[in-house]
């Protein structure tokens, strides 16, 4: 409502106008009349004095404030110049195994530059450079001289040691750029299983690639431990080349794991490679056999028919097999190496790797557990590894009779060693399948929950037909006194375009577990050895099978390795190996061993 | 006496209060100056530290990785094989205090020395 006197009235009774002009400027300069009013106050001197503290304090304020900031500065910048090595995408941290010895680490390397214009006598320094350097190609330094290039990167992975004697030159035009390289102290050790890193720092092979993200996110704060234990493969390395070497194998396989955690303590494949000079490797030496290839396997299958077959409880270890006449399917038929054999109970179909006993078993078990089973195991699938190469099988998915008979004696299948291993894990670990790792567990972590895929009791059968296969059976050449080795052999005839070759192309196995005796949640260690295509040897009687080329190196590899695993020897039933082939005086006690 | 005074009080015609406010910005001047000096020297100290930590620690992590090569299984033995006719002993040789006297046994006994002549 409006007044008479231009104000307005408000709901609430209230009078208001709009501000004028002198309402305005009485606002802005009421601060400035301040000293008057203190003077009409009477208290003018405490006003002035209150405004010349306050600007002071103002002042002092900013004074410290920047004493402060400049000190700080001063005392402070650019001292973090030492660590940025480590902030570099490139940086990765130093792999090592799980003692803490070194696999694999960054180092500082140096490039060399020439500036050709600041070279004051060519002839001098080209001579100088050749001398000092070794590996400097002339070519490359004579481009770099005499091009049009202004800076010319003549050679990389100089060592300080290098680099300072260049330096002590004290050529002109000469110049050392910082270059982070990865290097591999080892060389051929474990090179497949730990792999390499490319020059832009990611991870390309084995553990490097398996566990980049890992080893780049520890780069400068920590190392990254890996499950391999240098000196168990140190000597399963050696003991695998000497013989590769010795029975001129096309490739090679060598395994070790702990089946109870599941770790991968070492890890090889013949031929080996320098992963410090991956560039002029053979790019066939780079394969890591152990999971990039997928093999055949022949008799170490076994282990898994039986497993399946006692586990569902088609067949005890006494059950009798006849084995006298080849079975006759469409296509193929199954023979046995002629022992004589007419009937076998199921442990000697074991000890006597009988393909035909294998064959029965698979088809009384029937091809829906063989399916259920071969899953389980992880058969029907690339292993389960943080290794990249993990390579799939090769299996025909249509479970026929004839197939599922095949399959029962390692046939009709072909599986990376890899998977062979973690399958085999699980039915000698208690029957928990998990995948194997190349993570260092730490002492009291307990290791992957697992899946349950055969009984307790089925474990501890499995474990008591290894080892009386060592001991009276077919792997007796890997019985190693004391540190109650079993273990089955395997002798895969090979496919050549399409058919079996026959007579020697084998691909000889053994596959090895001790101790196995023990609680069945204890540590024990298994080892693989594959052999492809070893030639004839004397030493072996002319055969190539894997009783008798696999299985004593295996042998060896147990003898050197298992006092580094804290196995002791016991000398136990069995250790002094039967003679001959009388069968008659087998320990029959081993069978019904319970720990 | 009158603590506001020093707002008053004036020597040869100039405030105390502005001289003191001089000496003060003086002092901070000339102590900034000096700190800042000071600061750099201590800076420039700490970062040759820091230069010469950083190449110790290259060295180190070079000499790790030589000790690394020069440890390698593969190479130790290769060397011990050639040089000194080593190789990995027989599991056989393994033995433990127990059976010290077995072996003992088995063993020919221990021939006397001869009694030397005069």
């Amino acid at each position: 409502m409006t007044t008479a006197d231009g104000e307005f009235e408000g709901g609430d009774g209230r009078r208001w106008r709009f501000p004028t002009w002198r309402d305005i400027t009485s606002h802005l300069w009421w601060p400035e009349r301040a000293f008057e009013r203190a003077r009409a106050s009477g208290k003018a001197e405490d006003d002035v004095r209150l405004r010349i503290f306050f600007v002071m304090a103002l002042f002092a304020a900013g004074f410290v404030t920047l004493a402060i900031g400049a000190t700080y500065a001063a005392l402070f910048s650019g001292l973090n110049v030492g660590s940025v090595e480590y902030l570099k995408p490139k940086a990765r941290a130093d792999v090592v195994d799980r003692n803490g010895e070194i696999l694999a680490m960054d180092l500082v390397h140096y490039g060399l530059y020439i500036h050709p214009k600041d070279v004051n006598d060519r002839a001098a320094t080209r001579a100088a450079l050749l001398t000092a350097v070794p590996g400097l190609s002339p070519t490359r330094l004579d481009n770099a001289l005499n091009g049009p290039h202004p800076e010319y990167y003549v050679l990389g992975g100089l060592t300080p040691g290098l680099k300072a004697r260049v330096h002590d030159l004290a050529l002109p035009g000469i110049d050392f750029q910082e270059e982070s390289g990865r290097a591999y102290p080892l060389g051929q050790t474990g090179a497949h299983v730990i792999g390499f890193a490319g020059k832009d720092g990611e991870g390309l092979a084995g553990a490097e690639r398996a566990l980049d993200a890992p080893i780049r996110n520890a780069a400068g704060k920590t190392t990254v431990p890996l499950s391999i234990d240098l000196r168990v493969q140190g000597a399963m390395q050696d003991e695998l080349e000497k013989a590769a070497l010795h029975f001129q194998v096309k490739d090679a396989v060598g395994m070790v794991i702990n089946v109870r955690t599941g770790e991968i303590l070492a890890m090889a494949s013949y031929p080996a490679f320098d992963p410090n000079a991956v560039g002029k490797a053979d790019p066939a030496t780079m394969v890591n056999h152990a999971a990039q290839t997928v093999y055949e396997p022949g008799s170490v299958f076994k282990v898994f028919t039986l497993a399946m077959g006692l586990d569902t409880g088609s067949a005890n270890v006494d059950t009798v097999f006849d084995v006298h006449s080849p079975i006759v399917l469409p296509g193929q038929t199954i023979h046995d190496y002629d022992k004589g054999d007419h009937a076998l109970p199921l442990w000697e179909v074991f000890t006597h790797s009988s393909n035909i006993g294998a064959a029965r078993l698979a088809l009384r078990s029937g091809a829906a557990n063989m399916d259920h089973y071969w899953r389980a195991f992880g058969l029907f699938a690339a292993a389960p590894s943080e290794l990249a190469e993990s390579a799939h099988p090769l299996y025909n998915r249509r479970l026929s009779e004839n197939i599922v008979a095949t399959m029962g004696f390692g046939h009709a299948i072909s599986v990376s060693p890899l998977a062979i291993a973690t399958g085999m894990s699980s039915i000698l670990n208690g029957g928990l399948y998990r995948p194997l790792t190349l993570r260092k567990l730490e002492p009291g972590q307990a290791p992957a929950p697992g899946r349950r895929v055969i009984q307790e009791s089925t474990s501890r059968t499995m474990l008591n037909l290894m080892r009386l296969n060592a001991t009276n059976g077919t792997g007796r050449n890997a019985l190693i006194p004391g540190y109650r080795v079993g273990g089955k052999t395997g002798t895969a005839t090979k496919l050549v375009n399409g058919r079996y070759a026959g007579g020697k192309r084998n691909l000889a196995s053994f596959a090895a577990i001790f101790p196995t005796d023990g609680p069945l949640d204890a540590d024990r260690y298994y080892v693989l050895v594959m052999m492809d295509e070893p030639h004839e040897m004397p030493e072996t009687g002319g055969f190539t099978t894997g009783g008798a080329v696999s299985a004593p190196i295996a042998g060896k590899i147990i003898a050197r390795i298992a006092p580094f695993l804290g196995v002791r020897r016991v000398l136990t039933k069995g250790d002094e190996p039967i003679a001959g082939k009388n069968r008659d005086i087998i320990d029959h006690s081993i069978l019904t061993a319970t720990d | 006496m009158n603590p506001f005074a020093i707002f008053t009080r004036r020597v040869r015609g100039v405030r105390v209060l502005d001289l003191m406010a001089g000496a003060i910005l003086l002092v901070l001047a000339v102590g900034s100056y000096a700190f800042k000096t000071m600061a750099e020297a201590q800076g420039a100290g700490a970062a040759d530290v820091q230069a010469q930590i950083d190449k110790e620690g290259r060295r180190i992590r070079l000499l790790k990785a030589e000790i690394s090569h020069l440890e390698a299984p593969a190479r130790v033995e290769s060397l011990a094989t050639q040089y000194l006719g080593m190789a990995a002993p027989d599991v056989k040789h393994d033995i433990t205090l127990a059976d010290l006297p077995r072996i003992a046994a088995t063993s020919e006994a221990p021939v006397p020395a001869k009694a030397a002549t005069p």
